[in-house]
């Protein structure tokens, strides 16, 4: 994770909006859920609207501005949720920006054949294996959506498989109410308890409304239940600019935090206090193309936006780094990865996601998330800022040294060697003559090689027999119900 | 000699009144209701595709130049229909049972409109036995499903088996798409086609068609 703002040197700070643009777009938010309001398509939630504040007529929830006040305050600014055996923490407050991986993703680039085919559990599991490897990631998911397993039961299986191999903090999607139960049940063979579970939470939830301002049934369903078990969720809607929402940013900005804001006010009305991790992914459509970019400066200018809003709201807020509209990993892939990365850190979000998300989500690979990795080791470094005292301006050893001196073996230069340089596992930093004699190796090569030799290795399952049969339980038992 | 020329350059320019004034007056001057369709609106259209494809369009563009084109079409349907000339394929398109997204068949259907095919678009969240219903009362050409989360895919599924209980499924094209949808996914549920995205959805149906 990397930490902005808290030592006493002043790192970057990114700031894409004036304080009155920042609150022209929350009044345009609250404009769009008094005038227009959203559709609910959920049972249970139009319930609860009714019987708030709120004005319901038929399906359409019209969201009076003090009620998102009333959410606003009860929610907390501050989630910490910890992976199992204590490895791995993702703190999700100001200035905190956590990285880690995206769900669900329908396809994977082969690390032998290099084809682009669907994803399968194996892949699953390889995924667990190389996160728990990264040192710059902080938490885990399945990044991928195995064909191979029930449709109804992906999120089951994928919990069961990532957590066998990975004990980092798990974020995940639920198909419905009854799957996110039975994933609380699994969570909670970890942690022993709900009580516990409730009180160190090691899963987070993603689900989405449908853009334009609506709340689809099983997604809803799957909000309530975190509410009510406390799990932290994430709620973001998805927001193509100029499809299904304004081809205008900040009108895409307005909508997409009606959205989430309405999201908030009805999991803060059915349990207040509920952990919510705030924050609308509003992004353009390529009007050539039709695909959902995740490259690009549109979604990086978006990305700033949403620090600024989420610090004015002080909600923790969600984030896209290591992102690439690429089929592969290329220039394409270096370029939007490496800023999406960057924006993350300057603006100040917190569950930075998606890391290695290629082709706008549709394909992943073991490699990318390797390089992911490797960004975001940089961006740290950056974001750790410049520290000057006394022992950092170094005079002392710069008048020893003196004229046509060397530092080479001074104790200084080896004792801030490694904190003061940064050190790429991946990319090339040898003279070209050396790195010929070293047979010419490109990035994509030392990727690979490092991807084989993490899922090659032999390794234990971070799960005992016990946690695996009562997982295996759970998921019989949902089995049965679908049958 | 009648020229399409202008009507074509209405058409690719989404400019509803030129289309208008251009096809009343190519009918003033004696033309073909047929010839006016194919050749001035459609041609338009075809080279509107052409741009598209080449990244030299765009797609909110195009949905001005099929509506400019279908402002045309509205003048000359009712002669068309006089004459006994059938008007181009007829597509129902729907997002299966569960799921309510549907920009994607939205914009499919747009440009399966702009390229001169009747497009019924029933919605999102349609349980199977609306599908059927409305292909019983609009006998379509094809039948377009689309669902964006495995879970609500296999309802495509359900919709093609229904379809062989009640005979239809000989009668109708059937083709499949969305993000979670795959070329095996179509086949294993008996769909006739699957496509990635608008562009090429539009090529499927006319090879369907052909």
């Amino acid at each position: 994770m990397i930490k902005l703002d808290q030592k006493f040197h002043q790192p970057p700070y990114l700031e894409i909006l004036s304080e009155g643009q920042i609150y022209a777009i929350h009044s345009a938010s609250l404009e769009i859920l008094e005038r227009t309001g959203i559709r609910c398509n959920n049972e249970a939630a139009l319930k609860i609207f009714k019987e708030s504040e709120a004005y319901v007529e038929g399906d359409r929830v019209k969201i009076p501005p003090v009620m998102v006040e009333q959410a606003l305050k009860s929610a907390p600014s501050r989630i910490l949720v910890t992976g199992r055996h204590g490895n791995g923490k993702v703190l999700l407050e100001r200035n905190v920006s956590n990285y880690g991986l995206g769900t669900d993703v329908p396809n994977h680039i082969d690390t032998y054949t290099h084809e682009i085919r669907p994803t399968v559990l194996k892949d699953i599991e390889n995924i667990a294996k190389v996160v728990q490897k990264c040192k710059s990631i902080d938490f885990t998911s399945n990044s991928g959506l195995a064909s191979d397993v029930r449709p109804e039961m992906q999120d089951l299986y994928h919990y069961k498989v990532g957590s066998t191999y990975c004990d980092k903090p798990f974020f995940t999607t639920a198909a419905n109410g009854e799957n996110m139960k039975a994933l609380i049940d699994m969570a909670t063979v970890f942690a022993g308890s709900y009580e516990n579970l409730k009180q160190a939470p090691s899963l987070i939830v993603y689900g989405e409304p449908v853009s334009p301002l609506s709340l689809d049934k099983h997604a809803t369903e799957v909000l309530l239940v975190c509410a009510e078990y406390k799990i932290p969720i994430t709620f973001p809607p998805m927001v193509q600019m100029g499809a299904t929402g304004p081809m205008t940013l900040a009108g895409g900005l307005a909508q997409g935090n009606a959205e989430t804001l309405a999201s908030l006010v009805l999991h803060q009305l059915k349990n207040p206090g509920a952990p919510f991790i705030w924050g609308p992914f509003v992004g353009m459509m390529d009007m050539r193309t039709t695909l959902c970019c995740y490259g690009g400066p549109v979604l990086m200018k978006s990305q700033a936006a949403l620090g600024q809003l989420a610090r004015f709201y002080n909600m923790p807020t969600f984030g896209f780094a290591a992102v690439s509209d690429s089929t592969m990993i290329d220039a394409q892939c270096g370029i939007e990865m490496m800023w999406s990365v960057l924006v993350n850190a300057l603006a100040g979000l917190n569950l930075c996601h998606d890391v290695g998300y290629l082709n706008s989500g549709l394909i992943f690979s073991l490699e990318s998330l390797l390089l992911g990795d490797d960004i975001i080791s940089a961006v740290s470094h950056f974001a750790d800022g410049i520290q000057v005292d006394e022992e950092t301006l170094a005079l002392d050893i710069i008048d020893k040294v003196g004229p046509e001196g060397n530092f080479l073996s001074e104790g200084h230069t080896v004792k801030f060697l490694k904190q003061e340089g940064w050190y790429s596992q991946l990319l090339n930093k040898k003279q070209f003559r050396a790195w010929q004699v070293e047979g010419n190796k490109t990035v994509n090569q030392r990727l690979e090689e490092k991807a084989h030799k993490i899922i090659e290795e032999d390794v234990p399952p971070l799960i005992s027999d016990d946690e695996a049969k009562e997982l295996d339980k759970i998921i019989a038992e949902r089995e049965k119900k679908l049958a | 000699m009648v020229s399409y020329d202008a009507l074509a350059e209405g058409v690719m320019n989404g400019d509803a009144s030129v289309v208008e004034s251009e096809v009343k007056k190519a009918l003033n001057e004696g033309a073909d209701a047929q010839d006016i369709l194919a050749k001035g609106l459609i041609g338009g259209m075809n080279v509107v595709g052409e741009r598209f494809r080449d990244g030299d369009m765009f797609l909110p563009e195009v949905l001005m130049s099929a509506s400019a084109m279908h402002k045309g079409l509205d003048i000359v349907r009712p002669l068309l229909a006089k004459s006994g000339q059938g008007l181009a394929t007829k597509v129902i398109m729907g997002t299966v049972e569960g799921d309510i997204h549907d920009i994607g068949k939205r914009i499919v259907g747009f440009l399966l409109q702009g390229n001169g095919f009747d497009v019924i678009d029933l919605g999102v969240d349609l349980k199977a036995e609306v599908f059927i219903q409305a292909i019983d009362e609009h006998k379509p050409d094809v039948l377009g499903m689309s669902a964006l989360l495995t879970t609500t895919m296999l309802n495509m599924g359900k919709v093609i088996e229904l379809l062989k209980e009640k005979g239809l499924r000989e009668k109708i094209k059937v083709m499949v798409g969305g993000a979670p949808v795959s070329e095996e996914f179509a086949k294993s549920i008996g769909a006739d086609g699957y496509a990635p995205e608008a562009g090429s959805a539009v090529e499927l149906v006319k090879k369907l068609m052909a």
